[in-house]
């Protein structure tokens, strides 16, 4: 579970940051959006699984 | 290296690859239906002819088919279905999930069956496919219960979580739990498969190369150490088998019991 928030939270700010970086014409923004991404999704994951137990 | 020694190489052992997987097809040449097919057809006779013949005649005092068709039907019933759905709506799931896991059993373990030995849900598609069914369900089921944006809300919204980060969360969670999910659950099976199928493959046929074919007399035994790793490696796939198809059914009741619950 906690494997799908990681893989979901870099797949969809990564996409998101690699859409914007095609649309400006930037190649930062993927990296940054990848890192975001997971980061929401530790954040995400904290905050489930402790609330949990 | 020049070209003719490269072509030397090449012929010399040809290692395995996703090539092995590509097998012809049993009847003509229609690609519809090629062996995996046939096994899962296979599989799927076997699992419901194992509990048509040991449910057949039901007595109090058990005969050894009827024991064994209870303690199969218990271990997905008491094992998985209670422990993850509870006690209030797992029956209703109970026949899918036992289906569910001896289907996936038969075709993993014909991956070490003599003259079978390949494992269905190596080819991806049969995997996407199985996976496709429990995404349909498990959304079915929470729209079922709480109503289509009732449920989009139950998806996306974690409890205990509020304020401005929902807008960062909510796409994020419909995501993994919406796209990611289905994907991560065929490939784990797929992969599982494919990778011990391929051990399987490297090891034998890199045994049969050294005994017979590399015509050097001191690879012979290394030859033989690498049968010997071979059988040992289908031990090991036996578990892997076993534990995948555990693990596919685990995650399908985990899934149906988060679409039921009532809050996160």
């Amino acid at each position: 579970m906690a494997f799908g928030y990681l893989v979901g939270g870099g797949a969809f700010y990564g996409g998101l940051g690699w859409l914007l970086d095609r649309w400006l014409e930037t190649s930062f923004l993927f990296p940054v959006g990848l890192l975001f991404g997971i980061a929401l999704a530790m954040y995400l994951v904290f905050k489930i699984y402790l609330n949990a137990t | 290296m020049s070209a003719a020694s490269k072509i030397l190489v090449a012929e010399s052992f040809t290692p395995p690859g996703p090539g092995d997987f590509e097998l012809p097809a049993v009847f003509g040449d229609s690609l519809l239906f090629t062996k995996p097919a046939l096994l899962l057809v296979l599989a799927a006779v076997l699992v419901f002819g194992f509990f048509l013949v040991t449910s057949r005649k039901m007595a109090m005092v058990p005969s050894k088919a009827q024991y064994a068709g209870e303690q199969a039907y218990g271990f997905v019933r008491n094992g998985i279905a209670r422990d993850i759905i509870g006690s209030h709506d797992f029956m209703k799931f109970v026949p899918l999930l036992v289906a569910l896991f001896f289907f996936v059993l038969v075709n993993n373990v014909f991956g070490i069956i003599p003259f079978i030995q390949f494992p269905s849900f190596s080819r991806v598609s049969f995997a996407y496919a199985l996976a496709a069914l429990i995404w349909v369900l498990y959304n079915g089921v929470g729209i079922w219960k709480h109503g289509f944006f009732g449920y989009l809300k139950h998806v996306t919204v974690p409890g205990g979580i509020s304020g401005p980060i929902l807008l960062l969360i909510i796409p994020l969670e419909f995501f993994s739990t919406v796209i990611v999910r289905p994907a991560t659950l065929a490939l784990r099976l797929f992969a599982n498969m494919f990778a011990g199928h391929l051990l399987l493959i490297l090891f034998t046929l890199g045994a049969e190369y050294l005994i017979f074919e590399s015509g050097k007399v001191a690879y012979a035994p290394v030859g033989v150490l690498a049968f010997i790793l071979a059988i040992a490696i289908s031990f090991l796939e036996l578990l892997v088998q076993f534990l995948q198809a555990y693990v596919f059914t685990l995650l399908t009741a985990m899934y149906l019991s988060g679409a039921l619950a009532e809050e996160h």
